[in-house]
């Protein structure tokens, strides 16, 4: 069968990491930076409920059989303890939308700009690192307005949440909500917005692997 | 098998009625499936158990929380266990805050048709997933549920790498205009 080459898309490397969030794969803080993005702007929510709800009808599909599911020994006393649990207090809890950080991004850096150990990278740039977790590497950044960050690659895939603010670089203009992803082979240097300073929450994770071309490096890895 | 009406029936019954038989019903339908899912992403049995208790926990204190008309109770329990899942690394107990779960925010002027449509998701939602083929989804599921890689999927079913590619992609640009078309949308934003 001939397939007619497709020009790639660009929410192609977007469409895999929304999938892999839906599916549980992605390390804390990269769950939480797609979770914050999701909270702020509503746009691909209908997506992932769809891709979650393909991983839950899964669920109910392949589990009976074929031993993928072996019975869970200790049940009783399971749900003995369960039922000992005292109610918890009945208040929803509500989401910080309103804040400057999203609650999936505050319980990593907490909520309050000041608290928030920030060490001087240059003038105009502050950066609060958060413990490296194996191959990802989480932290905020804080760049004054106007202000260029220095030219930069990165060793793995690189995703962007902005917070407050905005910036420019060769792939387009980011709001407070948006996600940027840029692979290894993007030479970027991100421009804050004149008028406000921008703060964004990044991680970079040497070991995500997205399709398409956002993510050359993983092709250049296995050689196509 | 339990159908999802009466899977639903039985969360009223402990929402309201602190039903326990009721519970040990969802218990026993849910508990190994969860499971399952668990260990297949990694988890010992041993932490599979300790994340399985916090979700069924979670599903005994909160399930008023449970909004079927958003999402059903397989939807729910899914993201729930995915979420403690990745966050048992964090030592202190506040929930992972699942963004399904924040406010819609819908805009003044959307009309009232529109705004009752979006009360019932997971149905739309569904009935916009049947629209792809099965051979489409099924890349889905290997690229993304079971994490393989686009020449690991060529390998196992024989096709092309870039067909692999091709399909994937028009899997989810199908399912995104269909969503739409479906009215299954979040309108508006925070601004």
């Amino acid at each position: 069968m001939t397939v007619t080459p497709m020009p790639p898309l660009p929410d192609e490397g977007l469409n895999a990491l929304l999938a892999h969030y839906a599916a549980g794969h992605l390390p804390l803080p990269l769950h939480g930076l797609v979770a914050g993005h999701l909270v702020l702007k509503p746009d691909n929510r209908a997506f992932v409920a769809a891709l979650e709800t393909l991983c839950a009808q899964r669920l109910e599909l392949e589990a009976p059989d074929a031993g993928i599911a072996p019975a869970i020994l200790s049940r009783d006393a399971m749900l003995e303890s369960i039922f000992a649990t005292e109610e918890a207090s009945f208040e929803r809890t509500s989401s910080k939308v309103s804040g400057l950080v999203p609650d999936p991004i505050s319980i990593l850096v907490g909520d309050d700009l000041s608290k928030m150990k920030w060490r001087s990278v240059m003038p105009g740039l502050k950066e609060f690192r958060l413990p490296d977790r194996g191959e990802c590497q989480a932290s905020m950044v804080w760049v004054k307005a106007g202000r260029a960050m220095p030219s930069h690659t990165h060793e793995g895939t690189e995703i962007t949440l902005v917070l407050k603010g905005g910036f420019t670089d060769t792939s387009g203009h980011y709001c407070r909500g948006d996600l940027a992803i840029a692979d290894s082979d993007i030479d970027h240097r991100p421009r804050a917005d004149e008028g406000e300073d921008c703060i964004c929450f990044v991680v970079n994770d040497a070991g995500l692997r997205l399709t398409g071309p956002l993510a050359r490096w993983i092709h250049k890895l296995t050689g196509h | 098998m339990s159908t999802h009406q009466q899977l639903g029936e039985l969360v009223l019954a402990v929402a309201n009625s602190r039903d326990r038989a009721a519970f040990a019903q969802l218990f026993d339908h849910f508990g190994p499936r969860l499971r399952a899912y668990l260990v297949r992403l990694g988890s010992d049995p041993a932490s599979a158990d300790e994340i399985l208790q916090d979700v069924m926990t979670t599903l005994w204190t909160k399930s008023h929380l449970f909004d079927p008309s958003k999402s059903s109770i397989a939807t729910w329990l899914y993201r729930i266990a995915r979420n403690r899942r990745i966050d048992t690394l964090r030592r202190d107990r506040l929930d992972f805050f699942d963004p399904m779960e924040a406010p819609e925010i819908v805009a003044e002027d959307i009309e009232v048709d529109r705004k009752i449509d979006m009360q019932f998701r997971e149905g739309r939602i569904k009935e916009s997933l049947m629209i792809l083929p099965e051979e489409q989804l099924s890349l889905i599921r290997m690229a993304f549920f079971d994490d393989l890689s686009h020449s690991e999927i060529a390998e196992k079913t024989g096709l092309p790498l870039g067909t692999v590619k091709s399909r994937i992609r028009l899997a989810f640009s199908k399912l995104r205009r269909q969503l739409e078309t479906n009215g299954v949308i979040d309108a508006g934003s925070e601004n």
